[in-house]
């Protein structure tokens, strides 16, 4: 192999590249035209289910409703025996057959033939945001986010904790998954927590709901903004893990209501209350590299 | 910040994303439009590559992508040859057959298992999830593409990919 590195480093060096220039510079106005334009066609595509949602809206009384508004306290024990989260709302969707991320010819360009052809985010809700956490604060690590997912997740066994070393993303920013099964068999979330300024500042409490076909590990996503730009994103898959060779199906474990109320929960930040940083790092001392 | 996030993978990956499409295509004016094109699909989903395991990977999926496409695109005015040139024995040094010559005879897709496996480094595994094969291709093909390398650049050269032969 290394022979045929080298004999390729040889000839590139017999055609002199041109200088990159400012490539760099002009594939981000590029990107973000590409970005504007998908977003001006999801809201084409979003648009009347939006229009729908309100009218339903409008008749069945207000959207918004939190954590607070959900009659569940604000601190961490919504997912202990006895919460109160409501699992009379509508299932998630059914399962989507699809792999994630797979490269095939004939994908829509815009896309890369990488993400999912048809992926449509929309605004499904606001919720009122409670304060942030007080006392001690840790800068949020993948082990204390899991040990607050664990506490805000509905009743069940939680297994298969997973994280992503964040490449790119800032400090207290970490992507964690799990596996819950509520009785029916395991399914698999994920969280992350992330800042991303470029389509805005949506007003905090802003819900969206991105569902993502072709994608099992995050078959709907569920953004919470809260403020200052931080995002919390909660991925309900409908596999249990990516392999190359392919995904083992799950139903999804949550619905977009229970996600929606985890999502929105204040405690979620670059920074967690001590104690819960603590206590992830004793209870999850050795975490799987997630594969998704 | 995520901007910056971008600029300082884009800044990192631009130089070899170029040179990997520039061994697939030889031509640098595309291979720099390819590029720029997909750092330009990196961004726009940037969100989503900032989380994968590799990010550099994952780049090289969308510029294979775009190579396909570009190609499908323009196929009348495709770069790679339909058959070698023949070698002069008068003048072997200048007119020999060069591997990126010999490179450009390859699918496109076979082109880019050799240049993700043996230019990039790419783990077969990752090689093949980028190209969206199995590795089983990946590992077959790779060796069907060395014999008809080793062919084309002359036994003389047969010796550069001799520890690609076990």
């Amino acid at each position: 192999m290394g022979d045929v590195r080298g004999r390729f480093t040889d000839e590139l060096a017999q055609h002199p590249a041109p200088p990159l220039g400012d490539l760099v510079q002009q594939s981000v106005v590029q990107g973000r035209r590409l970005r504007h334009r998908r977003r001006l066609a999801q809201f084409g595509a979003g648009g009347s289910a939006l229009a729908m949602l309100l009218v339903i809206g409008l008749a069945a009384g207000p959207l918004g409703v939190g954590a607070d508004d959900a009659g569940q306290p604000a601190g961490p024990n919504l997912g202990l025996p006895g919460g109160s989260v409501d699992t009379t709302s509508p299932s998630p969707a059914a399962p989507s057959a699809g792999a994630p991320v797979r490269f095939e010819e004939g994908a829509d360009e815009e896309q890369g033939g990488l993400v999912p052809p048809t992926p449509s985010t929309t605004v499904i809700d606001t919720v009122r945001m409670g304060p942030g956490p007080d006392g001690e604060l840790l800068t949020t690590t993948p082990q204390g986010a899991l040990e607050l997912l664990t506490r805000l997740l509905p009743q069940g066994k939680t297994g298969g904790y997973a994280s992503l070393p964040s490449r790119g993303a800032g400090s207290g920013m970490p992507y964690v998954q799990l596996y819950l099964d509520r009785g029916d068999g395991a399914g698999m979330v994920g969280l992350s927590i992330y800042r991303d300024r470029l389509g805005g500042d949506p007003v905090p409490g802003t819900v969206e709901l991105t569902e993502v076909p072709g994608n099992c590990l995050e078959s709907q996503r569920v953004t919470v903004h809260h403020s200052a730009g931080l995002q919390v994103d909660l991925m309900i898959a409908t596999c249990l893990a990516w392999d190359p060779k392919g995904t083992s199906p799950a139903s999804p474990v949550l619905s977009v209501k229970e996600a929606t109320a985890i999502a929105a929960n204040p405690m979620w930040g670059t920074k967690l209350p001590a104690e819960y940083v603590r206590n992830g790092a004793k209870r999850f001392p050795k975490l799987a590299r997630s594969n998704g | 910040m995520a901007d910056e996030e971008f600029v300082e993978f884009a800044q990192a990956a631009a130089g070899r994303l170029r040179d990997a499409a520039f061994l697939m295509c030889r031509d640098w004016h595309l291979a720099q439009d390819l590029t720029q094109t997909t750092l330009a699909k990196v961004y726009a989903n940037w969100r989503r590559v900032r989380r994968a395991d590799d990010p550099h990977a994952y780049a090289r999926k969308i510029l294979l992508r775009c190579m396909i496409d570009q190609q499908r695109r323009r196929s009348s005015r495709e770069l790679a040859m339909s058959a070698p040139p023949e070698r002069s024995e008068e003048h072997p040094a200048e007119l020999r057959m060069t591997l990126l010559d010999a490179v450009a005879t390859l699918p496109l897709r076979d082109r880019a298992i050799i240049v993700l496996r043996y230019w990039d480094d790419l783990s077969v595994e990752t090689t093949a999830e980028v190209v969206g094969v199995s590795t089983a291709v990946v590992k077959s093909q790779s060796m069907r593409s060395l014999n008809r390398l080793r062919e084309l650049l002359g036994a003389t050269r047969s010796e550069l990919f001799a520890e690609e032969r076990h």
